[in-house]
């Protein structure tokens, strides 16, 4: 039984059913938000000037070095120096559900891309997946291994930029000086237990390597951006948007060229994800061995969610009828985690356990304004909330902007009502725990981690070992990450062995034709980003889109309070998160909190707003927004 | 953009536009000169540097010149202008600056103005990788790894309609056949108004 808050019961046979009783069973009652700041004083809000004189607020806006537009506001105990308030804030609504209302399910493949410039791809993909299942179409195996080996490029785009380029600068001499000079010091007499492997020799040189523009690990993760767009480019025509992904399969004109030039360049990410695994372990571990309380900063229980990632060709048939088997059958696990214990790894489950809610979100709840759900169940009779993705209607009302009302443009997406968090860590540990992975040469999962080989290339072959962390903290986020270029390698060269093997045997068709159906049809891609969990809901009919929602990782990292009070993940993760550097409190940086944040890989819709504190800036620019509706 | 006038068939009509003209393969070399148009497509003016090159690509142009569309965040433009190797480059976009009405045209040389700082080219850098396409990002962090010489000059027009939508506002139409004839004089090819 893997829910424990919604209505929802097995039956002898395992089918998933509505517990008896109660006229409105998903019924929400809404909590009173708690408030540290009147609950510890009994005087003032956040944010009044009769805060006592051991809290200072901090707020962060825009939050720097994260794609698109984050602000953090918290409130620091100074006295027992640790974040004792948190709320995260969204700051953009970009509206993709309402611009898709009414038109081609098609368009949905190109028009989603937009919500993101470091992963169009996958939202390209996940619509595919929506599609296919309303189609009733499914890609020949050809074109399923093309759409896995674009994804994996894609990932090599995100992960090395997060790690080299946006967290990896925390932890660089230039910041660490000024917030932690001792650090500095003790790092330069402390040799790197990967040297070997990743050629610096001290902690001190590689925390020169994280130094912003000059750092070598730093111009490295920029140079492999490029490595990865090379490899997206050939399977997906072009990057960050692709071209070439449609329902069915790919229209890419593959070769045997196209697949050695992607094996050239996957050879050159193999060397580095045996690096870079090496410098956040060397990285992480100098800090957790220095000072333990660093495993406290960005800490939030291990409550995972993720949706799954890279079909097997031969299993995937685009149904929702069996939608448990082929997610089963993923390279990376769809699966829940709870307190650090796998209790699905089903997608029915996942599925029906989804709810989005809007208390703190700058939108109405269309719960209450539109009668009846539009669907009670999946069509497989499984009992869906009023709340879930096929009944959500995007209606914005940006109003009520303050903490106890109002105050992100993220909703709130919940999984059996219990705030999730997810990432690319999320979906090794899934996958390690779930232990369902195919036979293959390159990755095994133990249970309590993942094995991975890989292959020599410059560097020998070399095995590395993940392992499932004691504590989900912002270094633990920062080191999987680092192991996810590995995991993720791994997973190319399976797929790519696969597609040489389907163009050996002749079987060379990249995709199936179909026409666009015009009686009424609902689906769902299920997918993952960089960043973790991705699904897009589709309704249609007609031939056209009548509702569609995305539901994209940071919605659920980034997301305020819920209607039952509890925080969000990065709220939670700031919660409690000790303030470790070593200046005077005037001095504070705050780069506890910085590392807390970064460590999600946060994607945000793009900036039109920054409050610098001293006035305010507007501008304009067109990015990323995969954070939003 | 490659190809030949009797190569072209109906998909390089569409999307080079009617009579546009292509020039056989090989690609650009080094040392050619590179005019780039950067825009945010469909926002109507600010989108300037990616219709006034597909306009601009109906003309005829010397063999050395190279039109392309950079509208892309600012590492993948440094990355190309490493791989294209040009020796000289014009960029052309819709900056809305607000210091002069709508549809001036500003020229400025790049060593005429102040480099960013460090500081400020993270940002910049920062920001790009998330996806943003910005006019100013891409000089400043093309600049800052030496891909864009002192002798680029960068060709900005004030903007006047910034919302979702085709075409240019009409200060801003009035200002392509201007940026046409600067950048023209630019690459030493007589101005049409000379003919």
């Amino acid at each position: 039984m893997c829910f424990k808050n919604l209505p929802i019961e097995f039956d002898d046979n395992g089918r998933a059913r509505l517990i008896e009783g109660g006229r409105n069973p998903y019924a929400v009652t809404v909590a009173e938000p708690q408030d540290y700041v009147r609950d510890a004083t009994g005087r003032g809000s956040i944010g009044s000037m009769a805060a006592p004189p051991k809290l200072r607020e901090w707020s962060i806006d825009p939050v720097t070095r994260v794609a698109g537009a984050l602000a953090v506001h918290t409130v620091l105990d100074l006295g027992s120096r640790q974040a004792v308030e948190a709320h995260s804030m969204a700051m953009l609504f970009r509206g993709y559900e309402i611009i898709l209302q009414g038109r081609d399910p098609r368009d949905a493949i190109d028009i989603s891309s937009r919500a993101c410039g470091v992963c169009g791809g996958v939202h390209s993909t996940v619509s595919s997946l929506a599609i296919e299942m309303a189609f009733g179409i499914v890609p020949p195996p050809l074109g399923t291994c093309v759409r896995n080996l674009g994804e994996v490029a894609e990932m090599f785009y995100d992960h090395p930029l997060h790690l080299g380029l946006l967290a990896g600068p925390d932890y660089s001499t230039a910041i660490v000086s000024v917030t932690n000079p001792e650090l500095v010091d003790l790092a330069e007499k402390t040799p790197a237990p990967h040297a070997a492997v990743h050629g610096y020799r001290t902690v001190k040189d590689l925390m020169d390597g994280f130094n912003p523009l000059e750092g070598s690990i730093y111009l490295e993760a920029l140079e492999y951006t490029r490595v990865a767009r090379i490899m997206c480019t050939l399977m997906y025509g072009k990057y960050p948007h692709p071209s070439t992904l449609v329902p069915g399969g790919v229209s890419t004109t593959v070769s045997t060229t196209t697949f050695n030039e992607y094996y050239a360049n996957l050879g050159k990410i193999f060397d580095y994800a045996k690096r870079i695994a090496g410098i956040w372990d060397d990285i992480c571990d100098f800090f957790l061995t220095t000072n333990p309380s660093y495993s406290d900063v960005g800490l939030r229980p291990s409550t995972l969610i993720q949706t799954g990632i890279w079909d097997d060709p031969e299993v995937y048939d685009a149904t929702y009828a069996n939608i448990d088997t082929w997610g089963h059958a993923r390279f990376s696990a769809p699966g829940i985690v709870k307190d650090g214990e796998l209790v699905t790894t089903k997608i029915t489950e996942i599925n029906m356990g989804i709810e989005e809610f809007v208390e703190h979100s700058y939108y109405d709840d269309w719960t209450t304004s539109n009668g009846d759900p539009r669907f009670t169940t999946d069509e497989l009779g499984n009992p869906l909330s009023p709340y879930h993705a096929w009944n959500k209607e995007t209606i914005p009302r940006p109003e009520g902007k303050n903490f106890k009302e109002k105050y992100s443009w993220s909703t709130s997406p919940r999984w059996d009502r219990i705030s999730m968090e997810t990432g690319v860590y999320g979906r090794m540990w899934t996958t390690a725990m779930a232990r369902q992975l195919p036979d293959n040469p390159f990755i095994e999962a133990t249970g309590d981690g993942l094995r991975i080989l890989l292959p020599a290339h410059d560097l020998p072959e070399m095995e590395l070992n993940w392992k499932i962390p004691a504590k989900l903290n912002a270094f633990e986020r920062n080191r999987g990450r680092a192991y996810g270029i590995a995991f993720t390698a791994a997973i190319g060269m399976i797929c790519l062995n696969q597609a040489f093997e389907y163009w050996r045997k002749g079987e060379t068709k990249v995709s199936t034709p179909f026409t666009v159906p015009r009686d009424e049809r609902v689906s769902a891609g299920f997918w993952e980003a960089g960043r973790g969990y991705l699904t897009h809901h589709l309704h249609m009919d007609g031939g056209k889109i009548v509702n569609y929602q995305i539901n994209t990782p940071s919605t659920w990292n980034a997301s305020p309070r819920d209607p039952f009070g509890n925080p969000g993940p990065y709220e939670e993760a700031i919660l409690g998160t000790p303030i470790l550097e070593s200046v005077a409190d005037d001095d504070i940086k705050g780069i506890d909190i910085l590392r807390t944040i970064r460590s999600f890989d946060p994607c945000m819709p793009c900036t039109t707003h920054m409050d610098t504190g001293r006035g305010v800036i507007t501008r304009e620019v067109n990015s990323c927004g995969c954070t939003l509706e | 953009m490659t190809g030949t006038g009797s190569d072209r068939d109906e998909v390089l009509d569409t999307l080079l536009g009617p009579g546009a003209q292509v020039r056989p393969g090989g690609g650009p070399q080094p040392g050619c000169t590179l005019i780039g148009g950067i825009g945010l497509p469909w926002l109507r003016d600010l989108d300037f540097g990616t219709n006034w090159l597909a306009r601009a690509a109906e003309l005829t142009w010397p063999d050395d010149v190279v039109l392309e569309d950079l509208s892309y965040s600012a590492h993948r433009v440094l990355h190309r202008l490493q791989e294209l190797e040009p020796g000289r480059v014009v960029l052309l976009g819709c900056m809305p600056r607000g210091t002069h009405p709508a549809g001036t045209i500003r020229q400025y040389r790049l060593g005429d103005v102040p480099a960013p700082d460090a500081d400020e080219v993270h940002d910049r850098l920062a920001e790009s990788v998330g996806g943003i396409i910005d006019l100013d990002h891409t000089i400043a962090v093309c600049r800052h790894w030496g891909a864009l010489s002192d002798d680029t000059i960068v060709i900005e027009v004030e903007p006047e309609d910034r919302e979702f939508g085709w075409g240019f506002s009409a200060p801003v139409e009035a200002a392509v056949a201007q940026v046409v004839e600067r950048v023209r004089v630019l690459v030493g090819v007589e101005s049409e108004s000379e003919r």
